[in-house]
């Protein structure tokens, strides 16, 4: 994929993030404003889990964080090793990689009650 | 007023390091620093190197690292420094030559590599001109402001990125690449476009916006290069030059003459 269209995800991706992000720190933190009753109550927490618009939600603040987030690690790396392109390409797609596969396993067992 | 003037000395052919030399004397008002630079070496140093040619900022030679900042010696005026110690070194991000005198080559390289020229759509057109093309005042505001490029290199030399990564085009080339692709008698765009979409290319700039700030002519690199930026995603349509058929009936006698030449 040409550089350009990386940086444009990655713009893409920090655009979802304000969003998703929005929602996420809202519930968490505006608990008493929007009138949610304890959000990390061990029950709350597990029903919101098995809800779909939380699974979607998750799975997409997932992607988004790990996009813009590995791509903002691979500017600084490439920075630091200007040379080693490849090598931080293919360090950067397997940590973002495990990483989505771990989040992911979270975010869809919790959803089908486990 | 008395000032002494630190300077970066380094002969490679017998100095290990570089080293600063200080220089004391009376610099009256008026003086720039390129003229305390003049009167050092025809005073008390003639071994000093350093570069510089029109001594109106019009040529670029005499970008040099003057109190950590890159500016033109030419017009920096001495006292206003606001400092009794002025400190000069050459540009940094480049190899040095000798004393003040940075290798500019590879800016020019960059320069060179982002074609900086106007790529005609017709190339038979600009061998065999048919006519000219007209420019709206519009259509010149569009890139003017990037086109007083003087080629000092005193963006390149404030820009972290240069100093991290070489291979980055740096300011001065990303800044030119745009200013020919917002002139509407080109047509290279998608040329200029291969040669900077790369991971070392347009998009390692982090916007530090150093550049503009070092530029001695007001050229805004850094708005550049988030204008080049913005065009690879949203192109709009540029209006083409229009191209005014050349006159070529012969004047008519008694018409409009040369001015007389006056003594």
């Amino acid at each position: 994929m040409s550089e350009s269209k990386l940086w444009f995800l990655f713009i893409v991706a920090a655009l979802i993030l304000l969003v998703f992000l929005g929602i996420h720190l809202g519930y968490m933190h505006l608990d008493n404003i929007l009138g949610v009753n304890d959000p990390l109550d061990y029950n709350n927490v597990k029903t919101r889990g098995q809800d779909t618009f939380w699974l979607v939600s998750y799975l997409i603040l997932l992607v988004a964080a790990l996009y813009h987030g590995m791509y903002g690690l691979r500017t600084i790396l490439l920075e630091y090793f200007p040379q080693n392109l490849k090598f931080i390409n293919g360090l950067i797609g397997i940590i973002g990689f495990l990483a989505l596969i771990l989040g992911s396993y979270v975010v869809i067992y919790s959803y089908i009650g486990g | 007023m008395k000032v002494t003037f630190k300077i970066w000395r380094y002969d490679p052919a017998k100095d290990v390091k570089p080293y600063f030399q200080d220089y004391t004397f009376d610099v009256k008002e008026g003086m720039t620093v390129l003229d305390c630079l003049y009167y050092i070496k025809e005073n008390i140093d003639a071994t000093l190197a350093f570069r510089a040619s029109c001594r109106m900022g019009i040529c670029g030679s005499c970008a040099m690292y003057i109190n950590k900042k890159p500016r033109l010696a030419c017009e920096t005026q001495a006292l206003s420094l606001g400092t009794d110690v002025i400190e000069i070194a050459p540009l940094p991000n480049y190899k040095n030559i000798k004393d003040l005198v940075p290798d500019l080559t590879p800016l020019f390289e960059k320069h060179k590599n982002v074609k900086p020229y106007i790529i005609p759509e017709n190339e038979q057109e600009f061998i065999n001109p048919t006519g000219e093309y007209s420019q709206t005042p519009a259509e010149l505001e569009e890139y003017l402001q990037f086109a007083y490029c003087i080629k000092c290199g005193a963006c390149l030399a404030a820009c972290p990125t240069v100093g991290t990564t070489p291979d980055f085009p740096g300011p001065q080339a990303l800044a030119q690449a745009y200013r020919y692709n917002a002139d509407n008698r080109d047509f290279g765009e998608k040329e200029r476009k291969v040669q900077v979409d790369n991971p070392k290319g347009l998009w390692r700039c982090h916007m530090a916006g150093a550049c503009a700030e070092a530029c001695p002519k007001g050229v805004d690199p850094a708005l550049a290069i988030q204008l080049f930026k913005r065009s690879f995603f949203f192109t709009g349509r540029k209006p083409k030059a229009r191209l005014i058929p050349l006159n070529k009936e012969k004047p008519a006698r008694g018409g409009i003459k040369a001015p007389e030449p006056t003594v």
